[in-house]
């Protein structure tokens, strides 16, 4: 069997409930998922009841699954729209017509030291707005079309998001790296 | 294309991933599963209770209308064909019952099966009598209303059986 028929039969039996496959399925799929929650909701406990949440709609709404996509971009886009939702409760992700108000440098990159741990903190300490547009396109790969939908924006806000995203995350790199050097 | 800061995330995308779920999630997300799929079973069980009742009431009106028309029937139980077949059937069908009895499990399981399969019985005792009272008239009804009766007590048990026999995990099994 190759991969798309073991994810069929996978996904067969999980809508027929059986209990190990449901297991299987979670256990294949979960640990990609939790990180997109925390990634998006802050709060620790708030990300772990967004996943139990879109994992308990995975099986519900999984006799809907057309095989249209893979079965991981069709749960990551259920776990998405969940953090989306969560997040819109509690205010506005994206103003349309706040473009303007912040002032972003553009220096690019300039003096901006690459390495994970530092660009994964700088990340999480940006704006919601930034961070949630931010880590849909560069890390979980959605393109601007993809991430209009999901936010409800028109595309050239998307990208116009994007780009200040990215000109705040070097900034907030630059200033970081250069409290390093003097505590180093 | 990609500038390098897109690069270098794509490059070491795996790292980007640092959190790992807790253990509890699964379990608190299987009692969910579980109370999902006990309201559903009890809603299939009342179905089928139901459908049985109404098959016995529009036996009952059937056969009462047969008896007033056809009251001096003299037909013997055992000497009809339909009804001889028929005990046989009765013999296999109670047979796969006990049998699927034998392999439940656990107690609280087994003392609600008993409940819902005495509802059963007495619905299946009450079709029997009101077939000896008619005199053996309008058989093949009853007959089929019997039977349907002992293969819905089959299906419970079987439902019942492939929930047990669900696999049961232990902790170390989930690291991802």
């Amino acid at each position: 069997m190759d991969t798309r028929e073991i994810d069929a039969k996978l996904i067969n039996d999980c809508i027929l409930g059986k209990r190990d496959a449901q297991f299987s399925l979670y256990r294949k799929y979960s640990g990609a998922m939790y990180n997109i929650c925390r990634r998006m909701i802050t709060d620790e406990a708030e990300a772990e009841d967004i996943l139990q949440n879109s994992f308990m709609d995975v099986f519900t709404k999984l006799k809907m699954f057309k095989h249209e996509s893979t079965p991981g971009a069709w749960i990551k886009r259920i776990v998405v729209n969940n953090c989306i939702n969560h997040l819109r409760k509690q205010k506005p992700i994206i103003k349309e017509l706040d473009h303007n108000t912040d002032f972003v440098d553009d220096q690019g990159d300039e003096g901006v030291e690459y390495n994970v741990t530092s660009i994964r903190k700088a990340i999480e300490s940006l704006p919601e707005g930034y961070r949630v547009v931010f880590s849909l396109y560069a890390i979980e790969g959605y393109d601007h079309t993809e991430i209009s939908e999901i936010l409800e924006i028109t595309e050239s806000t998307s990208k116009s998001q994007y780009s200040r995203a990215k000109s705040k995350l070097y900034e907030i790199l630059r200033s970081n790296g250069g409290l390093n050097s003097i505590y180093n | 294309m990609k500038d390098k800061l897109e690069s270098f995330i794509a490059e070491n995308r795996e790292a980007f991933d640092p959190h790992l779920p807790d253990k509890n999630i699964w379990y608190r997300l299987e009692n969910q599963l579980d109370k999902k799929d006990q309201t559903k079973m009890i809603m299939l069980w009342s179905t089928k209770i139901a459908a049985v009742l109404v098959a016995v009431l529009v036996c009952g009106i059937v056969l009462g209308i047969a008896i007033s028309k056809n009251s001096q029937s003299d037909l013997n139980y055992a000497s009809s064909p339909a009804l001889q077949k028929y005990q046989e059937t009765e013999q296999y069908y109670q047979q796969q019952v006990n049998l699927k009895l034998g392999e439940l499990k656990d107690s609280n399981t087994i003392s609600t099966v008993e409940a819902d399969l005495k509802q059963l019985d007495e619905i299946y005792n009450h079709l029997r009598q009101e077939m000896i009272q008619s005199n053996y008239t309008n058989t093949e009804v009853m007959i089929n209303a019997m039977i349907k009766n002992q293969k819905t007590k089959i299906e419970i048990l079987e439902n019942i059986l492939s929930k047990q026999n669900k696999v049961s995990y232990d902790t170390e099994k989930i690291s991802i």
